[in-house]
């Protein structure tokens, strides 16, 4: 829309873009002698000056939070804390072999399971628009009963290093473009693994097991 | 800051397990957590589900927090994301509706209405959520050039040009109401 805003000038020749940034961050200016006679910076900076008071004024406003918001953000954790103690009996029972993504630094190393991703990128992809649900079809119905090891449900991970693969299994709505879907659930799996663990996301497969078809 | 010894305290408490623990991190954050969800998003209930979400989030990454970035900047970089989750998920859903209703609900229409600050939030919210995301962290949460590198873990420059161009977006929405 005004992509070219960046080249515009004032008479004297100086970019309009750089006393906003002046004005903006209070940076002392380029050239002071030129801005204190210049009849045409002058001008530009007091209704730059004058307009930015306004941002100013929505940053001191108040935001008050929400009274239960931290109240209820605290029983959603115990919840999933009771929720994982319930749910987890074969770790909890036979030491798993945990398969654990690796950081090294010089004052000690980081790992972190693959379990941890997997939950991530669990939740991440249920939020894509598009997808129905986590899981389904043939495979489902083939390990029903068979323990799989660091897994959600619909979610695969294997970690090496500092580099994760991630396969992903899903059922998308009716009437969702599958190639659509397929790629913001890739996008987003690997912007939000990078920016949660620091991993860097090597692949995501995707598998659209079946199409949802009726409301919800 | 005051908050990062008691922070670390308190993460390394929670990542052992402790939920009380937890929630004196979020006790201390949630203020500016829901306040960026707000300015992303533009309304309440939407920023409310985002820092909820952001703070859920954050407890199951807690084992992988490593402790290179502060606290804030670590619960910034996720919530910045579940707003920006929220805003891929909305936009392609209705370009339509924005034509329909742009002239009835644009902002020369909401400064009559409700006056400038409204109409300012409003045009913040109009800004492409790339851009709109530094702006909100350096204009409003205040941080530093180096701080919003990285929390939206991208270059010095980049942060530089797309504040630059966000600036001169809400400057030019300003000048078209008068």
């Amino acid at each position: 829309m005004s992509g070219n805003e960046q080249d515009e000038r004032l008479a004297c020749g100086v970019e309009i873009a750089t006393l906003v940034d002046q004005v903006a961050d209070g940076t002392p200016p380029a050239d002071p002698e030129h801005q204190a006679t210049c009849p045409h910076c002058g001008p530009a900076l007091s209704e730059i000056e004058e307009l930015w008071g306004r941002v100013r004024e929505l940053a001191r406003e108040e935001v008050v939070t929400p009274e239960q918001l931290a109240r209820r953000i605290i029983r959603r954790i115990r919840q999933d804390v009771t929720a994982r103690r319930l749910e987890v009996p074969l770790e909890a029972v036979v030491p798993r072999l945990l398969r654990h993504a690796l950081f090294h630094s010089e004052r000690g190393t980081t790992r972190i399971a693959d379990a941890v991703v997997a939950e991530i990128v669990s939740g991440v992809v249920r939020e894509v628009p598009g997808v129905h649900s986590l899981g389904g079809g043939l495979a489902d119905a083939l390990q029903a009963g068979i323990p799989v090891g660091a897994t959600t449900e619909g979610v695969e991970v294997e970690v090496g290093g500092e580099r994760v693969a991630v396969h992903v299994r899903l059922v998308v709505r009716h009437g969702a473009s599958i190639a659509r879907v397929a790629n913001a659930v890739r996008a987003s799996v690997i912007r939000n693994v990078a920016a949660v663990t620091g991993l860097e996301v090597a692949e995501v497969n995707i598998t659209v097991e079946d199409v949802h078809v009726g409301g919800g | 800051m005051v908050f990062e010894t008691q922070d670390s305290h308190a993460v390394r408490a929670a990542q052992a397990g402790n939920v009380d623990a937890f929630g004196e991190l979020v006790q201390r954050h949630r203020t500016a957590v829901y306040r960026v969800a707000l300015r992303m998003l533009g309304n309440p209930s939407d920023a409310e589900d985002a820092a909820q979400e952001a703070f859920v989030q954050a407890w199951r990454a807690l084992p992988t927090f490593r402790g290179e970035s502060s606290v804030a900047t670590w619960l910034y970089r996720i919530v910045v994301n579940r707003c920006l989750n929220v805003l891929g998920a909305q936009e392609p859903a209705d370009p339509v509706a924005e034509t329909l209703e742009a002239p009835a609900s644009g902002p020369n229409h909401i400064v009559e209405v409700r006056g400038e600050l409204e109409a300012l939030k409003l045009a913040v919210t109009r800004l492409t959520p790339e851009q709109r995301a530094p702006f909100v962290l350096r204009e409003l949460e205040g941080l530093s050039y180096e701080e919003i590198g990285e929390v939206l873990e991208i270059s010095l420059p980049a942060v530089k040009g797309r504040l630059h161009r966000a600036r001169l977006e809400v400057l030019d929405a300003m000048r078209s109401w008068r």
